[in-house]
């Protein structure tokens, strides 16, 4: 849970995402430093996945821009170019809420694909880094099976899996253990905590606060599009400046 | 007379028409296919200019009976450059079921989730790759079952090309009757033997239709 301080990895600046009219994100800025770990909370509708997926591109901003390493990622960021994106997208690996396993290729076939297709790694290099990372996460012996052969649980460690075989220098995660039974959520967590001690730079949007006390070094609530409060997990749930985290938490923790 | 002696020679002269069907069927299906899987990308295509011409060109072909179409293409396009009976009914049974699996195709590919292309994204795949790694091939595991289907319904669609002259089941036994046999008769064994192509072909589509159905899982 140490992180080099000086470097900020990810820079996101006055992040604006407007649907139709619906103003989602309103100018959300944030320092992301090498090895860090931080934990996106708040409310249902705050705008916490669309932030999430507009530091990958999936959604892109209506304003706003992004850097990695200082440098900034697109020239134009309301006019990504294609090679911007591709770039932008191998560094950043992204985990959903629900797996998004191909269920037409096999696990080990999930963690080679992009890599053999990015042109990252050889065939058979792929091959064995995906098991070296299958092993990691714990399902190694699932290598073999089709997605649709594995356990809620067992997906999304495949996923994980299959988002670090890009290498990539952040990693993002979507509710990883929503859709999971708190059991096998726990076994997913486990494989996060590790990343996290690994030096692993994450963002993870989550509504598991006892993870986001123990394994965040900063909290970020959002709340209307806006970073409502932010700071160290302890000061955020101990001792929130705003009354309407406390009541939030309250919600949450009640539940 | 001798009926069971008639009913059998039947058999055997109608049965000549049973490779001409077969060949149409099958031919105007992988041609169909190919053909259809341009029309399908254009018309899942988000610019109107590329939609357009490929709803048009489904809409058109699949709104005019098949009848028709092989008239106009054997009469019309004859007219303009000699064309055999068989080649004529080939393009029109060609262009009908390309119009019919490139709307299988689409609903394959737009059913396919769109967490799926998301993630191939988040992957850095490119565009290219996220449809052909990605989506395609779950596009048409979907699209698979429906255009089995499609292959029996066009299968009996060929029964028409006997109008303008192609030497398949219905030729024959309308030949037949021509000659004097019970027409009743004739077209009973003419329908023995599309069931005889369309039972099995039913049972292929329904195999795998549950083969899909046991693989692909979609969470
Ligand atoms: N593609 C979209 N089109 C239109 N509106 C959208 C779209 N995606 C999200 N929104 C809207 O943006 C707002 C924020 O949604 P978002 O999914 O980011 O919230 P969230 O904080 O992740 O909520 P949850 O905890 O329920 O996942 C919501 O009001 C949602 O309706
Ligand atoms: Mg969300």
């Amino acid at each position: 849970m140490t992180f080099d301080n000086a470097r900020i990895l990810l820079k996101a600046d006055a992040i604006e995402k407007t649907f139709r009219g619906n103003r989602v994100l309103d100018g959300i800025s944030m320092d992301v430093h090498a090895g860090e770990v931080i934990a996106l909370i708040g409310p249902s509708g705050a705008g916490k996945s669309t932030f999430l997926r507009c530091l990958n591109y999936l959604e892109q901003p209506t304003g706003g821009s992004l850097h990695l390493d200082g440098e900034p990622v697109f020239a134009d960021p309301l006019k990504p170019a294609k090679s911007e994106l591709l770039s932008l997208r191998r560094r950043v690996g992204m985990v959903f809420q629900t797996f998004n396993l191909f269920p037409h290729l096999s696990v080990v076939e999930n963690v080679t694909m992009a890599q053999r297709l990015n042109g990252l790694r050889s065939t058979s290099e792929a091959e064995e880094y995906a098991l070296k990372l299958l092993a990691q996460v714990g399902v190694e012996e699932k290598a073999e099976a089709r997605p649709s052969e594995c356990s809620g649980g067992q997906q999304q460690r495949i996923a994980i899996a299959r988002a670090l075989s890009q290498d990539p220098e952040l990693m993002l995660f979507d509710e990883p253990t929503s859709a999971l039974d708190p059991e096998v959520g726990n076994d997913v967590l486990r494989v996060m905590r590790d990343l996290a001690d690994a030096g692993t730079t994450m963002i993870v949007v989550t509504h598991e606060m006892r993870f986001a006390e123990r394994v965040a070094d900063r909290v970020l609530l959002l709340d209307e599009g806006r970073i409502l409060e932010e700071g160290p997990p302890e000061r955020v749930f101990r001792h929130p400046e705003h009354a309407r985290t406390s009541r939030f938490l309250h919600a949450v923790l009640d539940r | 007379m001798n009926v069971e002696a008639d009913t059998g020679a039947l058999f055997q002269v109608i049965g000549t028409g049973l490779v001409v069907t077969i060949l149409m069927t099958v031919v105007s299906f992988c041609a169909g296919s190919v053909l259809a899987v341009p029309v399908a990308l254009m018309r899942t295509s988000r610019v109107w200019l590329v939609r357009a011409p490929a709803t048009a060109f489904i809409d058109i072909v699949r709104g005019i009976p098949t009848l028709v179409w092989l008239l106009i293409i054997f009469y019309g396009l004859g007219s303009v450059v000699s064309l055999d009976p068989l080649p004529a009914a080939l393009i029109g049974l060609t262009l009908i079921s390309s119009a019919y699996l490139a709307e299988n195709f689409r609903a394959g590919i737009e059913n396919v989730h769109v967490g799926q292309k998301e993630a191939a994204a988040a992957l850095g795949l490119s565009t290219a790759h996220q449809f052909w790694r990605v989506v395609a091939p779950q596009a048409v595991n979907i699209a698979m079952p429906p255009s089995a289907s499609y292959a029996v319904a066009l299968l009996k669609d060929t029964a028409i090309a006997a109008i303008i002259g192609v030497t398949d089941i219905i030729f024959f036994a309308q030949q037949e009757v021509a000659r004097g046999a019970p027409a009743v008769t004739a077209f009973l064994v003419a329908g023995a033997f599309y069931l005889i192509v369309s039972v099995p072909l039913s049972y292929f589509s329904r195999f795998v239709d549950h083969k899909i159905r046991q693989k692909v899982v979609v969470v």
